[in-house]
């Protein structure tokens, strides 16, 4: 049997077990995390030779995959919280319409790739280096510093923000007391961000859960998932509709790899502190920021390409 | 006697024209391009595809072969540096290009020939090229879009060698093999011939290759273009399934 598929919508004939591995690769990473991987894996279509608008709007419909495996395999060991993921979810989408809206605006004027490309490289550069700091900090404490008394600290100006909100709720599952306006509210940001980036927005997510959710890791993760999971069902359903986009071939082969991955990613995900998952994603990341700063520096070969792609 | 000499050219005329322009005029009357196989479908396992053209002409006479896609209009981005980052600069469009152009010739003398019909500097001629084009103007673009065409395996320099031999009757064989890319688009796509006589004159001849999409391609494009609100919530129910099967599957075998 040759190796060789042709996808029908990208027009292209693709070695099976290269689209296998790139799937399975990125679904690791996906239940590892808690991230889609559309930040990861869309590039590495395009370098396959897929075009951008197929590689985008594929990845989304694998994505809903391997989101699915993910938030399953999460939901049994009871690592979603759905109570947090519902509104975070309004917030994003939300916020999704507002961002595309923005995007719209700066591309009248004339300046949409750069503000997206700086954003790309700003977002991924901060919060790569942040989570990089913060846990390896924390993997460096050998023995627990001794514990402030409670009345000795003072709250931060954060803290005493989110005291102030209203209508308090405990989110039982990330053992977290907070307004429900919070994650509305971050939902909304990273909605934004993520529309202006043209990804999922997991990435984003998953710190935001960590650092202002202040949610355990392994409860962001499932999640995380259960949000990106509703995301990609809308963005693929839009690809089809409005661009024909979506390859369902490649879309399937990349799921059968990367909904094995992420089921991998998930097991050994357990088995790792929750300071080596950040790190591992931090370093991630930071890599990519570092791939998208090295190609806005250096005079690519070809002064053209395809409109439609990032 | 002027009368005379004017009757003495044309008879002159008609004589040469005989002996040296029947036989053209003859192998002109009759399609000698054949193609090898005529048409294509790209199926699931489908992988590129080789074509054979042969064709049979005067020999005395040079000739070039080219390939061409269906014609489309293109719309691309161009590169910029705008505050020391590489990004999109602007938007170009470009028409009257091929999808795919390959192009051979038996002698490589003939890619040079002024105001030839073939080859990358026909094609700019027949191209319109618009949009953010300054400063470095349509020919630096025209360059860059051939760069890109070529670095996707569907645009070829040439020419390539068409392999000859002699035939009979004062004609020679012409063959010559084309491979077309796993990337090549579905449509009607051209193979011409012309031959170049001792005197110059060009002659054109033009067979049509089909290709199209056949089996489960030709479904899965029907069905995305025909209905897409169909296509994209099948899509999503089959990455649904598959997500949920495999969280089944891996449940299973870890119980054991």
């Amino acid at each position: 049997m040759p190796l060789n598929l042709y996808l029908p919508i990208a027009g292209q004939s693709v070695n099976i077990l290269l689209l296998l591995g790139l799937g399975g690769v990125v679904g690791f990473l996906s239940g590892l995390f808690g991230v889609g991987g559309g930040f990861l894996l869309t590039p590495l279509l395009m370098m396959a030779g897929i075009p951008p608008t197929v590689a985008a709007a594929s990845d989304s419909n694998q994505i809903v995959a391997a989101s699915t495996s993910g938030t399953y395999a999460h939901y049994r060991l009871g690592n979603v919280d759905f109570r947090m993921g519902f509104l975070l979810l309004l917030g994003g989408i939300f916020g999704g319409t507002v961002g595309v809206q923005l995007i719209n605006l700066l591309r009248r004027l004339g300046d949409a790739n750069f503000v997206i490309k700086i954003t790309y490289v700003l977002m991924l550069g901060i919060i790569g280096f942040y989570m990089f700091v913060e846990s390896l900090q924390n993997l460096r404490q050998t023995a627990p510093k001794p514990r402030q008394v409670a009345s000795d600290r003072k709250p931060s100006l954060y803290s005493r923000l989110i005291q102030a909100l209203p209508w308090h709720l405990h989110f039982t599952k990330s053992g977290v007391t907070t307004s429900p306006l919070l994650p509305l509210f971050l939902g909304v940001l990273v909605g934004i961000l993520a529309a202006i980036m043209g990804v999922g927005g997991g990435f984003i997510m998953v710190p935001i859960m960590v650092y202002m959710l202040r949610m355990p890791m392994h409860v962001v993760v499932g999640t995380s998932l259960f949000q990106i999971l509703f995301t990609c069902i809308n963005v693929t359903i839009m690809q089809a509709i409005y661009n024909f986009t979506v390859d369902v071939v490649l879309a399937v082969i990349l799921l059968l790899g990367s909904t094995i991955g992420a089921q991998i990613g998930t097991k050994i995900g357990r088995r790792l502190k929750g300071d080596q998952l950040k790190i591992l994603l931090a370093t991630l990341v930071l890599l990519v920021m570092v791939q998208m700063l090295v190609s806005l520096l250096l005079p690519p070969s070809i002064l053209l390409a395809y409109k439609g792609g990032h | 006697m002027k009368q005379c000499s004017l009757k003495g050219a044309w008879l002159a005329f008609l004589v040469v024209l005989v002996v040296v322009g029947a036989p053209v005029l003859a192998w002109a009357a009759a399609s000698n391009l054949r193609l090898e196989p005529g048409q294509i479908g790209i199926g699931s396992f489908f992988q590129g595809q080789e074509i054979r053209i042969t064709a049979v002409i005067p020999s005395q006479a040079e000739a070039v072969l080219e390939v061409r896609g269906p014609e489309r209009e293109e719309h691309l981005v161009r590169k910029g540096r705008r505050w020391g980052l590489w990004m999109n600069a602007g938007d170009l469009t470009i028409s009257g290009m091929p999808s795919l152009y390959f192009f051979a010739a038996t002698t490589p003398a003939l890619a040079s020939l002024p105001e030839a019909p073939w080859g990358y500097a026909a094609l700019e001629n027949r191209s319109r090229l618009t949009g953010a084009l300054e400063p470095e103007g349509e020919a630096f673009f025209f360059k860059q879009f051939i760069a890109l065409k070529e670095s996707e395996g569907i645009y070829r320099p040439g020419p390539e060698k068409i392999m000859a031999e002699p035939g009979s009757e004062g004609t020679k064989k012409l063959s010559k093999v084309f491979w077309l890319p796993p990337q090549v688009a579905p449509g009607s796509y051209q193979v011409l011939l012309s031959v170049v006589t001792a005197d110059g004159t060009i002659i054109q001849q033009q067979q049509d290759l089909q290709i199209n999409k056949i089996g489960m391609p030709a479904f899965v494009s029907a069905l995305a273009h025909e209905q897409p609100v169909l296509y994209g919530i099948t899509a999503v129910i089959i990455a649904l399934l598959a997500g949920f099967l495999m969280g089944f599957f891996f449940k299973s075998k870890g119980a054991h």
